[in-house]
């Protein structure tokens, strides 16, 4: 493919150059320093509440979601192990696992489905929300750009709408397998889309 | 439920975007730490989900700061696992050298086994690093038939590097060998070296190669001495 990664340029873009990255910052917060920590989440946190926003939906909800998830990272900071992955990446993991355990709950999703309902008339009333959504819309879409619709939709239902891949697999009428690799084939394109950006 | 080792084995993608059930996640995670494959397919999946998940970050109200650094500064931090991942690594070797002592003083044969898992072993720390490198790329190598495990293939074109990583290997034998090849575009095949699963079919290897630009990876079963050209037909082959 040629010319300039979109991804790579994205991520220029999203996170733009600090003096400490995310995980000098942890490892800092490890030792108890808050003020590590306070400088962690200013770097962590527009994707964390990003993320739990997307799956949770609720602004209310989200926002405890989101703070349970960094006094989570901070209980837990001591025990985090840098070889198994960047801070950024535990962080994101925490986050979207705890958005899906809320909204899991069959409580829960009834509750956030019709929020949704309500969600897309506001986009349709109001004109800020409809431009931050397709913002959001654009940028999704470019760093979905390298799959193929079916592995985008997959993607998408489980990634960022919270679903399991049985429940992808009985939304878009197809076999649970079918599911399951377009799902493992997107990642491995993506990643390699990504390639050393990572 | 029950789970074939199959299923579980290619359970990494859809863990990583939570999208398994209770019991699936459940099953994955008493499988993938002690499974090479999965566990490096983990880390992997771990760090590109990071990047869709950037995709939709969102400024949070100003007001959720203050609020987590009330709470955090009112919350105990957990002290630091000794029995955490590193050491514990560190023990499953020191009982690797062990079993190995054992093994020696029992057979030849078992002794050279050992040595073969003391290597492994040693190349372990490196596999890490290599599947780091900012130019690898991981290659999945399919089996010529359902049975035939798994083989993955980490290569660092920078490093001159290649891991090999697999599970459920079928015993090669004594006189034979795997061999994986680095096959050209041009129906060339280079060697890229040898390697033989330990006793429960895994192998956790690095290889050197040299300046080599493959399109593929293959994987056949040659004389334990290696050969200059694969004398088998390729049981595992990937597409870089």
């Amino acid at each position: 493919m040629g010319g300039v990664n979109p991804i790579r340029r994205l991520r220029a873009v999203s996170s733009p150059p600090t003096v400490r990255d995310a995980s000098t910052s942890l490892a800092d917060a490890a030792r108890g320093d808050e003020a590590a920590f306070g400088e962690f989440y200013e770097l962590c946190a527009p994707m964390v509440y990003g993320i739990v926003r997307r799956v949770v939906r609720d602004p209310s909800m989200s926002e405890e979601v989101t703070q349970e998830v960094f006094v989570e990272l901070w209980r837990l900071a001591p025990r985090y192990d840098a070889s198994k992955g960047s801070a950024k990446s535990w962080a994101a993991t925490m986050a979207h696992r705890r958005a899906v355990d809320r909204v899991r709950s069959e409580e829960a999703r009834r509750t956030r489905d019709d929020r949704e309902a309500n969600e897309r008339r506001v986009v349709v009333d109001g004109p800020g929300d409809g431009v931050a959504a397709a913002v959001d819309r654009e940028v999704v879409a470019e760093t979905l750009a390298s799959l193929s619709p079916s592995q985008r939709e997959a993607i998408t239902l489980a990634y960022y709408e919270g679903h399991s891949y049985r429940e992808v697999a009985a939304l878009l009428d197809v076999p649970e397998g079918t599911v399951k690799t377009r799902i493992r084939d997107g990642l491995i394109k993506l990643r390699d889309h990504i390639g050393g950006g990572l | 439920m029950t789970w074939r080792f199959d299923d579980l084995h290619h359970l990494s993608a859809a863990y990583v975007l939570d999208a398994l059930d209770a019991d699936e996640r459940a099953a994955f995670e008493r499988h993938y730490p002690s499974c090479e494959i999965c566990a490096a397919d983990v880390r992997i999946d771990r760090e590109t989900t990071s990047v869709i998940a950037d995709a939709v970050a969102t400024t949070p109200p100003a007001h959720l700061k203050a609020g987590v650094m009330a709470e955090i500064s009112r919350t105990r931090q957990l002290p630091p696992v000794v029995g955490d991942p590193v050491v514990d690594l560190a023990g499953r070797r020191s009982r690797r050298v062990g079993a190995m002592a054992v093994a020696a003083a029992a057979v030849v044969v078992m002794g050279l086994l050992a040595w073969g898992l003391f290597l492994q072993q040693a190349d372990s720390d490196n596999i890490g690093d290599l599947i780091a490198a900012p130019d690898s790329i991981v290659t999945s190598l399919v089996a010529d038939d359902d049975d035939g495990g798994a083989v993955r293939v980490v290569w660092s074109a920078e490093r001159d590097e290649v891991a090999v990583l697999g599970n459920s290997l079928a015993d090669p034998g004594p006189d034979r060998a795997y061999a994986l090849w680095l096959l050209g575009a041009d129906g060339s095949a280079t060697p890229a070296g040898l390697f033989n699963p330990n006793s429960g079919g895994s192998v956790r290897t690095v290889l050197l190669v040299d300046n080599e630009t493959p399109s593929a990876w293959g994987v056949t079963l040659e004389p334990a001495t290696g050969s200059p050209q694969p004398t088998t037909a390729v049981i595992y082959l990937g597409e870089i």
